[in-house]
């Protein structure tokens, strides 16, 4: 009771100074009750001051301004019935009655799905299609995408995001997540920020998985493994918080080892196929060796094969032909009968001639 | 009626105004996301909305409610998951081993009453439970050696800071 009478003594100590009355009411709405005793209300003193400030402040404009407000609406006998005034009435049902078309038919494209609320309680999600609500304050329809598959990338090329291996390596790594919205009314409701959150979830289900890998595993061909698992773990927590998020897929693009060592491992790896090509080599060289081996053993076999038929004759043959190669490199001179001393080394100045004249 | 709206147009429309403000501020719109506690001239009354687990969006709760206008002010509170991060930071384990840590705790206010009381608002709030994830997360760590965060006991170690953390935020 009490606070009705405040009411009416601010209401009429708001009426008896006619200036600015929209500015100060439009304040009291909102105004927060003061704290302890007092009550939003305890100020007479102001009131009185503003009062005596009051007829003064009442400029002739201000009176002006009542006056013909004053004829505009009580003017020559109200709006109905005159045609300006019809036409403003007809304004506004027409204002009513678009404003109800348009907030109470809902065409929702394929795909999506309508979350209605009722005075901020969820009522229930339109499917695709044309439907009614109550028209605007007291159902609101939020459109949401459900079909539309979104995609977070976690980590890039430029920048390093490293974890941790089960064999104590780290491994920098790249992928991207693929959800949708199952249930939007989950999604709309239940997280506070869902795209951080699934971000989140994300990288901690990857460590997890990663933890429990090899390094050579994450970089190799259990990477499918790997995405399934992270996948299936990141449903779990996502469903513990009852977000309404379906992940689609995790897709690992990138599994490098971290850049200080990316030289290195590079490294290991051209060392590898150097040591490749090195065995090919000597593989080929070991081929060919034992293919002339082979040819040199058949041309021998051919050989004794002569030389069993007529031992002293090809004996003597093959002697002949040796020294022949032998001989014909070296420098020889040959001496008739023994006993005889040759006095002129004719060879050797014949040989130190010729270069003389190119000089 | 008629005739005093037409003498005295700016009283009327004022009257209208303030009726209208006043109508408005006491059917307070609750919704889904939000819990509110009810205050009245700063001692907390009544909370709407609250969160209770397993009950279906859309049950009773959020929707149109009320209360008295200038001696009823309503405190909103996230009914939603929200969450805390923490600065990546370095941890000791028991073999001596540095490890950079970072954490991230997911919570939702369960007793708004009990929060309005003890940190007034959502941002002082995760100011509190920062402080205190870095500090469980440190104790736990530090009583494991670095192999045993590999694999599966990993779970066992954010099972315990999360039960550790539960038990001093309420």
């Amino acid at each position: 009771m009490n606070i009705f009478l405040g009411w009416g003594a601010r209401a009429r100590g708001l009426f008896a100074d006619n200036k600015g009355p929209w500015g100060s009411s439009g304040g009291d709405g909102e105004e927060p009750p003061a704290e302890g005793g007092t009550g939003p209300w305890g100020e007479p003193p102001k009131r009185g001051k503003r009062r005596s400030v009051g007829p003064a402040g009442s400029s002739p404009a201000l009176d002006e301004f009542l006056r013909r407000s004053r004829a505009r609406f009580s003017g020559d006998g109200g709006f109905p019935g005159r045609p300006d005034g019809s036409i403003i009435a007809w304004a506004i049902i027409g204002l009513v009655c678009a404003w109800l078309v348009f907030t109470s038919i809902h065409s929702i494209a394929p795909g999506q799905r309508g979350v209605v609320t009722r005075f901020g309680r969820y009522s229930s999600t339109l499917g695709p299609g044309v439907s009614l609500t109550l028209p605007s304050p007291v159902d609101r329809v939020k459109k949401i995408d459900v079909e539309n598959i979104r995609s977070i990338d976690l980590g890039s090329a430029s920048t390093e995001d490293l974890m941790l291996t089960g064999d104590q390596n780290l491994i920098d790594i790249a992928y991207s997540v693929r959800w949708n919205i199952r249930t939007p009314e989950l999604y709309l409701f239940e997280l506070a920020r869902p795209e951080e959150t699934i971000e989140q979830v994300a990288e901690s289900a990857m460590r997890a998985v990663i933890s429990r890998k090899t390094l050579n595993d994450a970089m190799g061909d259990k990477r499918g493994e790997i995405e399934a698992q992270v996948q299936e773990m990141m449903q779990q927590i996502l469903d513990r918080y009852r977000s309404g998020v379906q992940i689609q897929g995790i897709a690992i693009k990138q599994a490098d080892p971290p850049d200080a060592v990316n030289d290195a491992f590079k490294q290991v790896t051209a060392a590898q196929q150097d040591a490749k090509s090195y065995i090919n080599q000597a593989n080929a060289y070991a081929l060919q060796i034992t293919a002339r081996a082979q040819g040199d053993a058949a041309a021998f076999d051919k050989v004794y094969e002569q030389y069993r038929l007529a031992p002293d004759v090809t004996k003597r043959r093959m002697y002949y032909e040796t020294m022949e190669q032998v001989l014909s490199k070296v420098d020889k001179t040959i001496i008739e009968a023994p006993g005889v001393t040759p006095y002129l080394p004719l060879p050797q100045i014949q040989k130190s001639q010729p270069r003389e004249p190119a000089r | 009626m008629i005739d005093f709206v037409r003498n005295r147009p700016i009283i009327t429309a004022v009257l209208g105004f303030f009726l209208l403000v006043v109508v408005l501020g006491s059917f307070p719109i609750v919704p889904e996301t939000k819990q509110a506690v009810v205050v009245r001239f700063g001692k907390p009354v009544r909370i709407l909305n609250r969160y209770q687990a397993g009950r279906p969006i859309g049950a009773a709760g959020a929707g149109i409610s009320w209360r008295l206008p200038f001696a009823e002010q309503l405190v909103w509170i996230d009914k939603r998951v929200l969450d805390v991060d923490m600065q990546p930071q370095q941890v000791l384990s028991t073999d001596q081993r540095r490890l950079q840590v970072d954490a991230f705790a997911r919570y939702r206010i369960v007793d708004p009453l009990l929060m309005f009381i003890r940190a007034r608002t959502e941002e002082q709030l995760a100011e509190q439970l920062r402080p205190i994830l870095g500090s469980e997360v440190r104790n736990e760590l530090g009583k494991r050696p670095f192999a045993a965060l590999m694999s599966p006991e990993r779970q066992g170690v954010m099972d315990n800071v999360r039960t550790s953390l539960n038990r001093i935020a309420s």
